[in-house]
């Protein structure tokens, strides 16, 4: 009798307190679909979300919320997919969305589904601050990474630096980047010879390569992702073989993109800022981080991209959030949202300095912001 | 079949061969080129249509991409990425408009295709842009003349040339061996006079031995026939010289009485060893050449002697021969002496078929001139031509009891020697037999060789 009542309590408290489900959806861009590279990544991005869900699951669980997550990759060259894809998650009811990395697509999104709250693991363009409280990103701002590119350039050349930038105008957070660093270098001494628009995946070089041969700079500046970075090293380093290249957060990393491991950027010099540091100084910076850093096996298993890190990151303040406010419905997280969401989603990694030396990028060093 | 009647008749047989192969090509030729019209029409609407799927499914990439940067605002970059994508997807033009297209549209709302004379122009709506935008992407419209050059149709043809040329000349060596050499010998291999060769078309051969076969059956028959008709006919005439051989074996003192059989005996060989000797000749002229020496004389003067020849004939078959003489000049180049043989022969033809008839005997002979010729007509009143007149001139086919029928073959001979026709016919007014002799004023000229 004793068994049956405390069974009966445990039910019924079991009953009373049933997990909320809090749908969130993933949005990313695949570029390009066909290579080996993208297919991994989309791999590691799936096993991020996988090992992050592990990882909140049980807090969530304790606070009666139980998250069920959707993933949805799309063709990076078709932006409009992530406004079509965003609406779809709103309609279905989609509490958060995790928006793509590029800031063009994020804005698309935000456009897509304006009254879902959303955040980009690594959007940075200045766009992001005028999207409002409900679209947020877990990277440093542009404005913030150009001011420590420029500070960089300043040290390598202490003597009136020149630069040329080569941006690729259809890119936006690229043009900012661009925008930002030439107002923070005309502060510090460094002068702009000349800006080269460029545009699509595989744009013309002729003119920058052209550029940098009559003008001689002490640098180029490439703010641009990395398969055009890459294309645009290797035009401009034949015209000039000791050329430094400095490059916003779009290079990719030692494991992305197209700069490293390129064979004829083999001698190519540069230095690029990113919104990310090496995988384990980031995870240093926060709970789950700390988690996975103190399990080998994990640790071993956590994929070391930027998106990873912010998946990570956004599922720690989501779990945050939801655990100390406890919203019932999609209504009460857009409110607990659009009122903390600033202080939650905030990049605690500063900004890293890295290196393009033996077709490899290295990490450098971290400024605080 | 009106286009067998465009060919020329009476030509040669390669000429027909040669027909036989040219109709046929330029048909092929004429199907060629329409073929080739056909074809490069279709291949030029199914380019059209290639274009326009092309830029049904690209109008579909820039609206999008354009939308994205649309959406983005101030800081997309419309006009660079429309350059990019005009490059990428190898389109003539992008542009973004806010007007609606003037096309009337698709089966698809916000998408329609024009076609313009030098261009095909997509539109398609900007989809998620509250404003109304389109984006308007073209491509160089293909023209009929790029596809109807001279070079592609010679292309084509080029091949139908080549094949026919080669045809042509197969055909020609082919006809040549197989067909037109066969023919031209059938003659000779019909006769024996040349052996058909192995490698003729069995049908060729089968023919040249059918009428090798036939043409010596013939030969035979004619042969024997001919002998029997001439041994008849000697043997009637051979008569004579027995009694002639009784005669002079009587002894001389018969008196009064063998001095009579004398005289009917000079009298009979007078009439019958003539018959021999025309039995002899007719057989020999039958079967060879009869030479032709023209003379300029009156044929009125041959028809005359060739009467007069047959004067004891008339009296003897009770026959009155009546002259009409209807012509003002006479005087014709040719062989009196052969003409008159034909002339004796059909009169006396036309003696013998009187005998057979039981009313007035008589043989008519008409003279006339007319524009180019001279006709002779010789009419009698016996019962008529009984066998028709295609086998008249035939060996054999004689309308009298005895005779060999070489006597028409041989006036025949005689009468186209002289570049004549001789034509069997009724006699309307005698109500027997008919032979016009019609001889050209113009065909023969003296001859002076004699």
């Amino acid at each position: 009798m004793k068994y049956f009542f405390l069974l009966t309590l445990f039910s019924v408290n079991a009953f009373a307190s049933k997990a909320i489900t809090v749908p969130v959806h993933f949005l990313e861009a695949l570029s390009p679909k066909d290579t080996t590279s993208s297919e991994r990544f989309q791999r590691e991005y799936e096993s991020a979300i996988s090992l992050a869900k592990k990882l909140t699951s049980k807090e969530l669980e304790k606070c009666g919320y139980r998250l069920e997550e959707k993933t949805f990759f799309y063709n990076a060259s078709d932006g409009i997919e992530s406004l079509e894809k965003a609406k779809q998650a709103e309609s279905s009811g989609a509490w958060l969305l995790v928006g793509p990395r590029r800031s063009n697509h994020y804005i698309l999104l935000a456009k897509g589904a304006s009254s879902t709250p959303s955040v980009s693991t690594m959007a940075s363009s200045d766009e992001i601050d005028s999207l409002g409280s409900l679209h947020l990103t877990i990277a440093p701002m542009n404005r913030q990474m150009a001011k420590v590119a420029a500070q960089e350039a300043k040290k390598r050349f202490p003597k009136t630096p020149t630069y040329i930038s080569v941006v690729s105008e259809d890119c936006v957070t690229c043009v900012d980047f661009a925008s930002h660093f030439e107002t923070i270098s005309k502060t510090l001494g460094i002068k702009q010879l000349k800006e080269v628009r460029i545009s699509g995946e595989t744009p013309s070089l002729i003119d920058a390569a052209q550029a940098v041969k009559e003008l001689k700079p002490s640098f180029v500046l490439l703010p641009n992702y990395s398969k055009v970075s890459a294309q645009a090293m290797s035009a401009i380093y034949k015209a000039d073989p000791n050329i430094l290249f400095i490059g916003g957060d779009g290079w990719g990393d030692s494991k992305f993109g197209f700069v490293q491991n390129a064979s004829e950027l083999e001698k190519v010099r540069g230095i690029t800022v990113r919104g990310f540091p090496p995988v384990e100084n980031a995870l240093k910076e926060f709970d789950l981080g700390k988690a996975i850093l103190q399990n080998k096996d994990m640790l071993a298993q956590f994929p070391g991209s930027g998106s990873a890190i912010g998946i990570l990151k956004i599922i720690e303040e989501t779990t945050a959030m939801l655990c100390k406010h406890k919203p019932k419905n999609k209504t009460d997280f857009k409110a607990v949202f659009e009122k903390n969401g600033k202080s939650n989603f905030n990049p605690p990694w500063g900004v890293s300095i890295y290196e393009l030396r033996n077709g490899d990028i290295k990490f450098q060093s971290t400024v605080r912001i | 079949m009106g286009i067998l009647n465009l060919i020329p008749a009476g030509r040669s047989l390669r000429f027909y061969a040669l027909i036989s192969w040219v109709i046929p090509a330029i048909l092929a030729l004429v199907s060629c080129v329409a073929i080739f019209a056909v074809v490069t029409t279709i291949n030029y609407r199914n380019q059209v249509n290639r274009i326009k799927d092309e830029l049904t499914d690209k109008s579909q990439i820039v609206a999008r991409r354009i939308s994205g940067e649309l959406l983005i605002g101030a800081r997309g970059a419309v006009g660079s990425v429309s350059n990019t994508l005009k490059d990428e997807l190898l389109l003539s033009s992008v542009e973004i408009t806010s007007k609606s297209p003037a096309c009337s549209g698709d089966s698809t709302e916000g998408f329609c295709i024009e076609k313009t004379t030098d261009s095909i122009i997509a539109y398609r709506k900007a989809p998620h842009v509250a404003d109304l935008y389109y984006v308007a992407i073209s491509k160089a419209k293909p023209t009929y003349l790029s596809y109807f050059n001279f070079k592609n149709i010679l292309f084509s043809l080029f091949p139908v040339l080549i094949f026919f040329g080669i045809g042509l000349l197969l055909q020609r060596v082919i006809l040549i061996r197989y067909f037109l050499r066969p023919i031209q010998a059938l003659i000779e291999t019909s006769r024996g006079d040349k052996e058909p060769k192995n490698y003729w078309p069995k049908e060729i051969q089968n023919i040249s031995e059918n009428l090798y076969q036939s043409f010596k059956e013939r030969d035979e028959v004619i042969f024997s026939q001919i002998a029997r008709g001439v041994i008849h006919d000697l043997k009637t005439l051979i008569h004579t010289p027995i009694v002639a051989k009784d005669l002079v074996s009587e002894k001389p003192d018969a008196g009064e009485q063998r001095t009579k059989r004398l005289e009917n005996l000079f009298s009979t060989c007078s009439t019958q060893l003539p018959k021999i000797q025309d039995i002899i000749d007719n057989t020999l002229d039958g079967s060879r050449e009869i030479p032709i020496k023209p003379k300029v004389s009156s044929i009125d003067e041959t028809v005359q002697s060739a009467i007069q020849n047959l004067t004891s004939l008339f009296e003897q078959a009770k026959t009155s021969i009546e002259v009409k003489n209807e012509a003002t000049s006479l005087l014709l180049a040719h062989d009196s002496v052969q003409l008159e043989r034909v002339f004796t022969n059909l009169i006396k033809n036309g003696i013998e078929a009187c005998k057979e008839s039981d009313g007035k005997r008589v043989v008519c002979v008409s003279l006339s001139e007319q524009t180019k010729s001279f006709d002779i007509e010789i009419e009698d009143s016996g019962l008529g031509l009984n066998i028709g007149t295609n086998k008249l001139f035939q060996p054999l086919k004689s309308t009298k009891t005895h005779g060999s029928g070489l006597g028409l073959i041989v006036s025949k001979k005689i009468v186209e020697a002289h570049g004549g026709t001789l034509l069997p016919g009724a006699s309307q007014r005698l109500r027997g037999a008919k032979f016009t002799i019609r001889l050209p004023k113009e065909h023969l000229t003296e001859s002076y060789h004699g």
